[in-house]
């Protein structure tokens, strides 16, 4: 018997491999110009809030095109109507809406063209109160998560937003300022010493219980703070929003996640087409972006100060330098440099300043000096 | 070349009268008894003064038993070597010849000596008879070429003019059968035939003398004499091609592209799939495939291929008679066939013959090997990705049946750190287990076991594990009723699952479930009517059992409820008949037809629709329930196999094809490329079944005595009833998946060229293929209308596809093989406008698919580096050395456009973005 054995040995040299490059955006000629509607009808208490934009050209450089001046009236299917009120950034505004939970509302636009848009009846959807929002570290970053749940077992689907908060300090305390040409004592230090910043979220959180036996959504994740950023260098604030959906809502909010969050996997959806719940009145197939819900909102917020993240590992970029008394009328007049202490020669005269940059001294060039009412 | 030895007996000068006396016979009388040849030789040379000359080593085995009184010497031979399978020629010089088999004649060239007493080939002019032992010693081919079987008795009372020779053709040294071999003959009565799966060949010739040419690819060229005097079997043995290191042989008739009547088909041997350059050095079936011409797929690391225009879906991909639902490991970035078990490919793009149906586009059948029959034998191998083992030889000790177990594993959790961003920290492992056995009870039973188990698991990047796997069981019984009918008959089990389970929130812990098996019973026959007909037919059944999905909690804690979409069942059964029809030399047509009949079976409860109306929950009329076992809804068809053929000149013919098929089993998926968790439906009351034609033309030329072939093929195809989705629609645990799916047409058409060289120091093939498959959905009770209503290109049309796969031999050290392809980048859907929503700068789309990603171009290169060519060493060594993607192009995969952080971004995402090397050492001892 004739036996024979094969060994196969393998070594391989690797260098990179996958790899994303930028790609510009697409030329387009033509102006699509739709109409984008967004907002709730608030049914709780608080005002409402309706924005109506259009939509651009992928190569121009995004900011909002508001359309402005179109009518915005709120239908109850009782014939009641509340009209909104708009602004110049396109938003249509109206203070406090009574809305009847047992009613369905649609919302109709005429724009200043003179073409008029309507919306599906949608029903009132009360939101539950948010049980918690915590959070979780990991080494590399803090990952906010949501518990929520509805007793009557009714609301099932969720959308969340959040607004954030957060201090900072400069990086040096300045005692000194320059006013026309000399080195005076500053007499408000910390007002350029404490400041927050603030943001709002901008991808879409959704959440469902549709697959449980009971109405509760446990630990749903949402946005995440990589370690070592700006956020949580002193304290953070998050106020986390809840909003109802229906099926449908969560539906069209589900797509527009997949159509503009959810790509670059090697398993990509093709891109769906948005199902809207407001229409062209005269041209069924124009299409309108945009889902008109009706309900309340709840929020929630909470705090997170450095302590309780340690290790944080924040820092910046920012030196003291001295400037002596002859260099000044160089550094300080275009604020480019801020004096911070006295700096005495070995003689014991006055030589100069210390100083730093104005980013590190000044922190009303990052954020804003006035304290947040909640803070 | 050993030389024969003429062993001369008897120089006895016979004393005798002057001339005159001698053409008085000479007459013996005497009692021989158990005497050797020599012995036997010596006493007659004595008495008559003949002289013999034979091979002693031929008669070694001999005993001469015979009684005689005065009989003349021509019938004391004839008695003495009766039944002995030995003739004797007597010349006018008193020489006596002996020989085994036909007697010589006495005026032929001394080349018709030769003589062996063990032949590889096996006669057997009985067909009843039984196995012959075969042989242990080695002979030369040529010797075999000049020898002149003779098939059946030469004294039959046969009144027919024909008869037919039928064997099998093997390999020599593993005994294996070798299928699609050519077995023909030449001038006027010239016929042919390739043999079929189990090496099997059936060919009717005039009786009398004929030469059999015999040619494979990787074989050395044969030929056999054969006297044909009635019905007979004959076996013949093929050695390896191996070219000698001094000259380079060049065959001259390999013209079987010329003279089949099919079209589109392509065959793949594992050699030549080794042979090409692949990712990470991984030899790759599927990979491989996708380099032929028509077909393509979606990018580079994709499960499945698309044949024609055809769906990933439309393939029926069979390993040994058994459906495999998902062909690869990993992401698609591996196929799941082990190569060292792999013998060859067939896939079958056009003219798909009738015994195969149940799939749209096309049909690949991978044909496993047959364990070594005459020894035990094994390899290893530890790869970049795979490491793997095999086994295989002879099973109860004797020749007749034999063995190959082969399995693969990985420890790739590597790899994944070469994926984008998102899918690290990932887990994967895969493996698959093959076993084959093969079991000859007779010449004319044979019995074939196959097994396969593949299983992937991965992690990606989270707590969510998925998995997923084949199994697959198949029993195979091959019967040959005689020269002219052979059967097979194949019963099998083939299953596949997938599972996505997650417990890293308790409350959410779930574990979804998918899957589908399919039980088949088949006979396929084959009738050699004579050499102007071949009829195939046949039936097979084939009952299907799905679990649409299941969604489980996992632990106390969860709230998941349990959401179990009901199974479906449904029964697919087939006849055929296919006529392959040489009507002169020149033209021959293919004749086939298949019907198939499914049923749709209960238990099941069935939603009904308002005809008219978009099918929706709100027009929702009825809901039926059906008992186990009822038919709720029946699809029927015939389907059409048609191909002629015309050859103008032994190296120039056209051909023509109609083919049309139906599928009663649909893929859905939603994502552009095929993932893990796409799953099957069975055509039901609301889903009709695909069908799909196409016609195809083709042109075959050969060139430089068919070393250099060249075609050019058109075709034309149509889709009905492609299923699309609607906008948002969930495929999974969905109860009305009617609702979310929408029909829609296809037509692809395209043009294939290709210039193969098949032999010499260079070879390999070009092709370009010219293509375009456009899909259309205006349907206007679907609801919703893609692109209104117009074409609009598939997510695979690719129009221009240019692809090198070559090899060049520098030394018989040393080759290069390399795979340069070109293609045009895949169509996607760009956005035509942007808005803010949420809080995000946001991206509108409309048009599907109007745009493309930038064009493919990638060179792999993989040099081959032997050892010493000596053939008695204890090792023998070989360096593979390549890389993939060589000019490290960042070939697109795919062009998206994401809101991150409140803007928008585009990226162009290439997952081999950069030269990847690999060296490979193979030691074989």
């Amino acid at each position: 018997m004739k036996a024979f054995l094969k060994i196969t040995v393998y070594s391989l040299i690797l260098v990179i491999i996958g790899c994303k490059q930028d790609y510009p955006l697409p030329k387009e000629t033509r102006n699509l110009n739709l109409l984008v509607v967004e907002g709730m009808l608030n049914s709780g208490p608080g005002p409402t809030q309706i924005r109506l934009s259009r939509t651009f050209n992928p190569t121009d450089l995004g900011s909002v095109v508001p359309e402005l001046n179109a009518q915005v009236v709120v239908e109850g299917d009782n014939n009641t109507t509340s009209v909104l009120t708009g602004n110049t950034r396109g938003e249509y505004i109206h203070s406090q809406l009574n809305l009847n939970s047992n009613q369905k509302y649609r919302l109709k636009i005429k724009t200043s063209g003179g073409k008029e848009y309507i919306s599906d009846f949608v029903p009132v959807q009360p939101a539950p109160a948010i049980d918690s929002v915590h959070w979780k570290r990991t080494a590399d970053e803090i990952q906010f998560l949501i518990t929520t749940h509805d007793p009557q077992n009714k609301t099932r689907y969720y959308r969340w937003e959040y607004d954030e908060t957060w201090e900072i300090h400069s990086d040096f305390i300045s005692n000194y300022k320059y006013v026309n040409g000399i080195v005076v004592l500053r007499p408000d230090p910390f007002s350029i010493y404490y400041c927050w910043k603030s943001d709002v979220s901008s991808a879409i959180f959704l959440g469902s219980s549709a697959k449980l036996s009971q109405d509760i959504i446990s630990a749903q994740p949402l946005h995440k703070i990589p370690t070592g950023t700006e956020r949580i260098s002193v304290r953070y604030s998050v106020l986390v929003k809840q909003y109802p959906l229906t099926r449908e809502a969560h539906q069209f909010w589900e797509i527009m996640k997949k159509n503009t969050e959810q790509l670059g996997t090697l398993f990509d959806p093709q891109p769906s087409q948005l199902l809207s719940n407001i229409h062209s009145v005269s041209d069924k197939d124009e299409p309108v972006i945009g889902f008109v819900s009706v309900g309340s909102l709840t929020q929630k917020r909470i705090f997170i100060t450095k302590s309780q993240v340690e290790p944080w590992r924040y820092s910046r970029p920012c030196d003291e330098r001295i400037i002596p008394l002859d260099s000044i009328r160089f550094y300080f007049p275009s604020e480019a440099w801020i004096p911070l202490q006295e700096w005495y020669s070995p003689a014991g005269f006055l030589a100069g300043y210390t100083s730093s940059t104005r980013s590190c001294v000044d922190c009303t060039v990052r954020g804003t000096p006035v304290k947040p009412a909640f803070w | 070349m050993r030389h024969i030895h003429l062993i001369l007996l008897a120089v006895l000068f016979i004393h005798s009268s002057s001339s005159g006396q001698d053409n008085r016979p000479v007459l013996i009388s005497g009692e021989f008894r158990e005497l050797s040849i020599d012995q036997f030789a010596n006493e007659l040379a004595t008495k008559t003064g003949f002289h013999f000359f034979y091979d002693s080593r031929q008669f070694d085995s001999i005993r001469i038993n015979v009684v005689v009184k005065n009989e003349p010497l021509q019938k004391v031979l004839e008695l003495a070597l009766l039944n002995t399978g030995f003739s004797f020629s007597i010349d006018q010089h008193k020489n006596i010849f002996l020989v085994k088999g036909k007697a010589i004649k006495t005026d032929l060239p001394a080349g018709f000596f030769g003589k062996a007493k063990n032949e590889n080939d096996t006669i057997q002019n009985d067909m009843a008879a039984d196995r012959v032992p075969d042989s242990t010693k080695e002979i030369t081919g040529t010797r075999l070429e000049n020898k002149l079987y003779e098939i059946g008795q030469e004294n039959t009372n046969s009144k027919s003019a024909r008869a037919t020779i039928a064997g099998l053709v093997r390999d020599d040294k593993t005994g294996e059968a070798l299928p699609g071999v050519s077995v023909y003959i030449e001038g006027k009565d010239a016929a042919g035939i390739a043999t079929d799966q189990s090496g099997f060949y059936s060919l009717t010739l005039p009786k009398g003398r004929h030469t059999l040419h015999i040619q494979s690819r990787g074989k050395e060229d044969t030929r056999r004499h054969i006297m044909l005097y009635a019905d007979g079997k004959l076996n013949i043995d093929l050695h390896d091609h191996i070219i000698s290191l001094r000259s380079v042989v060049i065959s001259s008739r390999k013209s079987t592209n010329i003279s089949n009547t099919q079209l589109g088909v392509e065959s793949l041997n594992i050699k030549a799939i080794k042979q090409t350059p692949t990712l990470f050095g991984e030899a790759d079936i599927l990979k491989v495939v996708l380099t032929l011409p028509g077909v393509k797929s979606v990018g580079e690391a994709s499960t499945g291929f698309n044949v024609r225009g055809g769906a990933v879906d439309q393939n029926l991909i069979l390993f040994n008679g058994a459906t495999i639902y998902n062909p690869s490991h990993f992401f698609g970035f591996f196929s799941a066939f082990n190569p060292e078990i792999v013998k060859d490919v067939q896939l079958y793009k056009s003219s798909i013959p009738p015994k195969y149906g149940g799939r749209l586009s096309s049909v690949l059948d991978i044909s496993s090997r047959e364990g070594n029959k005459k020894n035990l034998a094994g390899s290893a191998g530890i790869g970049v990705v795979t490491s793997r083992a095999n086994i295989e030889g002879p099973l109860f000790g004797d020749s007749t049946s034999s063995f190959i177990l082969g399995g693969r594993a990985t420890y790739a959790n590597w790899l994944l750190t070469l994926l984008p961003q998102q899918y690290r920290n990932s887990k994967a492992s895969f493996y698959d287990i093959t076993l084959h056995v093969a079991h000859e009870f007779n010449k004319r039973n044979n019995l074939y076991l196959t097994g396969y188990l593949s299983n992937d698991r991965f992690n990606l990047n989270s707590d969510t594990v998925y998995g997923y796997g084949n199994k697959n069981v198949a029993l195979q019984w091959k019967h040959t009723f005689n020269n002219k009918l052979t059967s097979a008959v194949t019963i099998g089990y083939d299953h596949y699952n997938y599972h996505i389970s997650s417990d890293a929130n308790k409350i959410n812990a779930y574990k979804l479930q998918f899957n589908v098996s399919q039980l088949h019973l088949k006979a396929d026959l084959n009738y050699y009517l004579n050499s102007k007909h071949t009829l195939e037919f046949g039936a097979g059944s084939l009952v299907y059992k799905l679990y649409p999905g299941s969604y489980r909690p996992v632990g106390k804690e969860s709230l998941v409820q349990n959401d179990i979409v009901p199974s479906e069942q449904a029964h697919e059964s087939a006849v055929y008949l296919g006529d392959r029809y040489n009507i002169t030399r020149n033209l021959s047509i293919n004749l086939g037809m298949r019907y198939s009949f499914y049923q749709y079976l209960g238990a099941k409860s069935v939603y009904l629709y308002a005809p008219g109306l978009p099918r929706s929950e709100d027009n929702r009329v009825e809901t039926k329930t059906y008992g186990k076992g009822d038919a709720i809804s029946t699809y029927h068809g015939a389907e059409y196999r048609l191909a002629i053929r015309y050859a103008f000149t032994p190296v120039f013919s056209i051909k023509a094809g109609y083919n049309s098929l139906r599928q009663y089993i649909h893929m859905l998926s939603n994502t552009t490329a095929i993932a893990p968790t796409d799953i099957w439906k069975l055509s039901d009351p609301n889903i009709r079944p695909q069908t799909g034609d196409q016609f195809s033309f083709g042109l075959f030329k050969n060139f430089k005595s068919n070393t250099i072939e060249t075609s050019l093929e058109v075709y034309h195809k149509r889709l009905e009833n492609y299923l699309d989705y609607k906008s948002g629609a969930v495929l999974v645990l969905n109860h009305s998946i009617e609702t979310d799916v929408i029909n829609t047409k296809g037509k692809a058409y395209g043009l294939e060229l290709m210039v193969k060289k098949v032999a010499g120091k260079v070879n390999g093939w070009v092709s370009y293929t010219y293509s375009r498959t456009l899909l259309k959905m205006d349907d206007p009770i679907a609801g919703e209308i893609i692109n209104g209503g117009r074409y609009y290109p598939s997510n695979y049309d690719k129009p221009h596809d240019i692809t090198l796969v070559g090899n060049i031999k520098l030394s018989h050290r040393f080759s290069i093989s390399s795979n340069i392809t070109y293609s045009t980048g895949r169509p996607i859907t760009l956005p035509v406008a942007m808005y803010f929503y949420a809080g995000g700068q946001r991206v509108h789309y409309s048009e599907r698919n109007a745009y493309r990603i930038p064009d493919n171009f990638r060179i792999d290169l993989s040099m081959n580096i032997e050892g010493n060519h000596k053939v008695n060493q204890k090792t023998h060594n070989s360096w593979t050395v390549g890389a993939y993607n060589l000019t490290g192009r960042k070939n697109p995969y795919s062009v998206y456009f994401v809101t991150e952080n409140g803007r928008v971004n585009g990226y162009k995402l290439s997952i081999f973005g950069s030269i990847i090397p690999f060296v490979n050492y193979n030691i074989r001892f």
